[in-house]
């Protein structure tokens, strides 16, 4: 029979931040879904390689209402180059509700938009131990506790406070493509040169 | 075959700037430092906004028998326009839009695969690296790579009349 069990059972994490952004106006959702794209490219969690996009799950279906979109993806990366210890995974569930294709008139020039309610949900959580090296080996099971917490606390306080401000940043990217408050300032957020969701 | 992957580079720029200037720079920068330099993909489309460009480009060099440096970038353009420029009195033709550029490193050591054959090659090749060459890994040829691509960024950032600090 097969076991059905959640992906973190056995393994050590922390969530370490957790948000949602919700919008409902003319945007377009092509762009959005370049600029998340683009980010995770940016920030290393992803590739630019097709079949490794660790897009889990998209769901695309028209009622009478509109288009109903959902997508998960579920990126990772090691914070620490040739560590496999620690690890980020931002789970970002993106849910689009009654899409409607609009035409806007910018400049005297029509251009191609999208109408509808977009939810971005994202949770930050930190992996301990991802190799599993502490995990299953017999002779290091025993000193693990002891040594996560003697000797690696101040570690991993400072790996939690980076992927804080990552998880931060990411929210900036959506809420600057959105046109809503920022937390930075758009310039460090790297923002400038990205659209936003209607041409200015 | 070891690879050594070095740090990606970004570089953003969004206003005007000479594309086929910066295509031309690029290419002399790494022809006059005897890099081969190969055009592998050029990808052009047109949205309403103006035309996007994707393309790739690999420089590749031999430094010796063992050592090969291949640096590469990832060049893509958004809402790409045609203008014209008046410059020091003349017209000049140029473009407008969003330009964002990755440059990535790799060493490629053993490139001819000398130590491939069996276990004791290999062996043989982890020595080699571990105590025979690891400083000139680290110290030498890492950090050429590093520079090379550095000044390879700040060569585009001139370009696009950005600031740069190296």
């Amino acid at each position: 029979m097969v076991s059905i069990k959640h992906r973190y059972t056995g393994v050590e994490y922390k969530k370490v931040t957790g948000f949602s952004v919700k919008f409902k106006d003319v945007f377009d959702l092509d762009q959005f879904y370049i600029l998340l794209y683009e980010w995770l490219v940016e920030k290393g969690y992803v590739t630019r390689a097709d079949e490794t996009f660790p897009e889990k799950y998209y769901m695309d279906r028209t009622g009478a209402a509109g288009k109903e979109v959902w997508f998960r993806w579920r990126p990772k990366r090691h914070p620490v180059s040739g560590n496999k210890f620690w690890r980020f995974d931002l789970d970002i569930d993106v849910h689009v509700l009654g899409l409607k294709d609009v035409e806007l008139v910018v400049q005297n020039k029509k251009i191609k938009a999208h109408k509808g309610e977009v939810e971005v949900m994202v949770s930050a959580n930190m992996i301990f131990d991802a190799s599993g090296e502490w995990r299953k080996d017999s002779f290091l099971k025993p000193f693990r506790s002891f040594y996560f917490k003697r000797f690696l606390s101040k570690k991993k306080d400072f790996l939690e406070k980076e992927f804080y401000n990552e998880a931060f940043e990411f929210r900036d990217a959506v809420n600057a493509y959105l046109k809503l408050e920022t937390y930075l300032p758009s310039k460090l957020a790297g923002m400038e040169f990205w659209p936003k969701r209607t041409p200015e | 075959m070891i690879k050594s992957d070095m740090p990606t580079m970004f570089i953003k720029h969004k206003g005007i700037f000479d594309l086929s200037d910066i295509l031309q720079g690029i290419k002399k920068f790494l022809e006059d430092d005897y890099f081969k330099v190969h055009f592998p993909a050029h990808k052009l489309k047109q949205p309403a906004g103006g035309w996007e460009h994707e393309m790739s480009i690999y420089g590749e060099r031999k430094i010796n028998e063992y050592v090969k440096f291949t640096i590469k970038l990832f060049i893509r353009l958004f809402d790409i326009k045609d203008i014209e420029v008046v410059k020091e009195g003349r017209k000049v033709k140029m473009n407008s839009g969003r330009i964002a550029a990755e440059i990535s490193g790799v060493i490629d050591f053993d490139f001819e695969n000398r130590f491939g054959g069996s276990k004791f090659l290999q062996g043989l090749q982890d020595f080699y690296h571990k105590y025979i060459i690891k400083q000139d890994i680290g110290d030498v040829w890492e950090d050429d790579i590093m520079l090379k691509m550095a000044d390879l960024g700040k060569l585009i950032r001139e370009k696009c009349q950005q600031d740069t600090c190296i």
